[in-house]
């Protein structure tokens, strides 16, 4: 075979290989009004939603997904697809952005949702929200907690997401063990908590099969955690759209675990979970974290042989009343056509609707973002009165920045926690924390 | 003399000893834990108190680990035979034929040793993506995605090129004289010769695909061809680990790895002594 035949050779099997062209192009852009598209059941929208549920609330999840699917008028089918935890969606997306392959729905925190929107990933639901034609109504509109909308809704007034449910962080504390240590109500300032974990590490739980070990807290090197221990001081973290991490609130928190770790009254965290896992065999008296844990942290107790009472309550707080860290990941749309874009909208907006709400959160044990829920969740009030004293605290919530950059930031932010945890100079960390965290703004 | 040598073989042996048990103790732990309760994985206890069996059949069934399995089964069989065929032909050439360039040729290959896989993931995945769009099959959420990228592997090409470069030029010259062609004399006379580091290039190859997670999970969003590993990690929820089911799991997951490692033991260390590689 000649040189010039073998090359034309190589060129056809590269033309049949890449030339036949079976897959669909990436959709391009087109911002169109939703009251002009129409959805026709003889062409169902196919849209595709990535979550990051897993066992039993996937399971809750798909049983509402597949109601949606065979319920919903416009022949709409959502396949719901498990894709990780929240880090592995959002590098799938942040992939995905390059590559065009994104998902119709995705479910992202409101810092993720903010970078993808920079890179005009997402739809600003504004314009479906306000659709006269597929829209809330006022009064749906106002049924929706204000404050977790706004969560969602970018410095430019786009609604980049709309929130399916919330969760606090909360402190889970030992109660019998705090008997025992001659308390009979959870601290209310920090300066108490301290206290408490010095006596934790001195008066082991009585029931606990681990003496040799007592400790008072275990400090999860977690963006959110410092953010709850600045919130509940009276601080924030961003202050006139910059990063504020140079105040006394951050310095406090800090100087907090340095000293409950050098004194051995608390410790850094060994590994995930690994807070809750002591909680529950009783070495650790206190655990700040996310009320959705109830049901694992009741599960955790009641497997770990000691079944000991526990409670949950607002972390200490300087003020008045407390102030929690509230969070939750929302649920963004993506751009696509514009019927599934719309599509996706009726999807969201029959997700969020009261009695789907109600059975997500009894599934799941979030938190609904709709007031009339509420009223629909009386009984599972009634039976977990735990789920409810945290309820109760959700008009205390404040929430974490959704600057764009917020992602990267975390990682500063954990990075400096561990520096402080293993003695370094906190006056120098807070500095380098809030100079690296505000350098970052104007990059996404 | 024979006491000092002795002696040395006697500490040898015990270092040795010492560093076997250290390596091991992750994968005994491994699989005590898939025997516990929750309670015991959550008080870190060292024994399972009763044998939990249960654990076995209920982590083959909740996350329907048989289909996993047998993703990653047929993941593995495609990348591990497209690896050797491939790694093979451009092995060859670089070993045994004399044509210009071909040092640059091999050194640029080593070259893209040194470019870590999470640096390739974007442009690999805008590569598949375009594949996705405009080849006659579906790449995303296919077998394509999870298989073709990974085929061709610098490392395994510098495997058997070190070993092919060993085969004496006199096969050659005798296989000339027969008549044979460059071609004829891989697959007849060098394949053969090949067993050994063709057979560690193939555990290696099923090793890294058994173990993939990170590209797995990139290039498919539905169970359709998700490997076990994926399986593994939706023990692990938002608010806490199911570590006994967890670990049962990945008892389940590593027993294809250990027999094809029985069965192939001695094959695997003579080819990466032969090719002159240390761990």
């Amino acid at each position: 075979m000649s040189v010039r035949a073998s090359r034309l050779g190589c060129l056809a099997a590269l033309g049949v290989f890449l030339g036949c062209g079976g897959g669909s192009a990436p959709s391009t852009r087109i911002d169109v009004d939703p009251d002009t598209v129409e959805l026709h059941t003889t062409q169902p929208v196919e849209l595709t939603f990535w979550y990051q549920h897993s066992r039993q609330r996937e399971e809750a999840l798909q049983e509402l997904i597949a109601e949606f699917n065979g319920t919903n008028e416009h022949g709409i089918r959502v396949q719901g697809e498990y894709s990780g935890s929240y880090g592995d969606i959002y590098n799938k997306m942040m992939t995905g952005l390059q590559g065009g392959a994104l998902p119709n729905v995705i479910v992202a925190y409101q810092n993720q949702a903010a970078l993808y929107h920079e890179a005009e990933g997402l739809v600003d639901l504004n314009r479906y929200i306000n659709s006269s034609r597929w829209g809330l109504t006022p009064a749906q509109r106002a049924d929706y907690v204000a404050s977790f909308i706004d969560q969602d809704r970018t410095a430019d007034g786009a609604q980049i997401g709309l929130p399916p449910n919330r969760s606090l962080e909360i402190m889970y504390y030992n109660a019998e063990w705090l008997a025992e240590l001659g308390y009979d109500k959870p601290p209310h300032t920090w300066a108490e908590f301290m206290r408490l974990c010095y006596l934790a590490r001195d008066q082991p739980f009585s029931r606990s099969a681990h003496k040799e070990r007592s400790l008072g807290f275990i400090f999860d090197w977690d963006a959110s955690r410092l953010a709850t221990s600045v919130f509940s001081r009276g601080g924030d973290l961003v202050q006139d759209g910059r990063y504020h991490f140079d105040s006394e609130q951050t310095r406090q928190s800090l100087e907090m675990m340095q000293q409950l770790i050098t004194d051995k009254a608390a410790e850094l965290m060994s590994g995930a979970y690994a807070d809750q896992e002591e909680f529950a065999v009783g070495t650790s008296l206190f655990m700040i974290r996310s009320s959705s844990g109830l049901p694992f942290v009741r599960s955790a107790v009641e497997d770990g042989g000691l079944s000991f009472d526990w409670q949950v309550t607002a972390p200490p707080h300087a003020g008045d009343h407390p102030v929690l860290n509230v969070y939750g990941a929302s649920l963004s749309v993506c751009r696509a056509t514009p019927e599934q874009e719309l599509a996706s909208w009726l999807f969201l907006k029959w997700f969020t609707a009261p009695q789907q709400q109600a059975r997500w959160v009894k599934a799941s044990n979030y938190f609904p973002v709709r007031h009339s829920t509420a009223r629909e969740l009386k009984s599972y009030f009634e039976e977990f009165p735990r789920y409810k004293a945290v309820f109760d605290l959700l008009q205390y919530g404040k929430s974490e920045p959704n600057l764009a950059g917020y992602q990267v930031v975390r990682k500063k932010v954990e990075q400096a926690m561990v520096e402080v945890a293993q003695g370094a100079d906190i006056e120098q960390v807070v500095r380098k924390l809030d100079r690296d965290a505000n350098a970052t703004l104007g990059q996404y | 003399m024979k006491t000092v040598g002795s002696k040395k073989g006697t500490l040898l042996a015990i270092g040795l000893a010492c560093g076997g048990v250290i390596a091991s103790l992750p994968f005994v732990w491994m699989l005590l834990a898939s025997f516990m309760t929750r309670g015991e994985t959550l008080r870190r206890a060292f024994l399972p108190g009763d044998i939990q069996w249960g654990n076995y059949a209920k982590a083959w069934s909740e996350e329907d680990f048989g289909s996993y399995f047998e993703n990653s089964l047929i993941i593995a069989a495609l990348q591990v035979g497209g690896t050797l065929l491939f790694s093979l032909m451009a092995a060859y050439p670089l070993a045994r034929m004399k044509f210009r360039g071909r040092e640059v040729v091999f050194m640029i290959i080593l070259a893209t040793l040194m470019v870590p896989e999470t640096v390739t993931m974007v442009p690999n995945f805008l590569t598949v993506s375009w594949l996705h769009h405009n080849s006659p099959f579906g790449w995303i959420n296919n077998w394509p995605a999870l298989t073709i990228p990974f085929m061709a592997s610098a490392f395994t090409i510098f495997l058997l090129r070190q070993f092919m470069r060993g085969i004496p030029e006199e096969l050659w010259d005798a296989a000339q004289i027969d008549g044979a062609g460059h071609l004829r004399f891989l697959f007849q006379i060098v394949l053969p010769m090949c067993r050994a580091p063709l057979l560690t290039v193939g555990m290696l190859t099923f090793i890294s695909s058994w173990n993939a997670l990170g590209w797995p999970l990139l290039v498919t969003n539905t169970p359709a061809w998700r490997p076990i590993s994926v399986a593994l990690l939706k023990f692990v929820s938002e608010a806490g680990a199911e570590v006994h089911l967890q670990m049962a799991g990945a008892v389940i997951a590593t027993i294809p790895v250990l027999l094809l490692y029985a069965l192939i033991q001695k094959e695997f260390t003579e080819g990466i002594s032969m090719s002159g590689l240390k761990g």
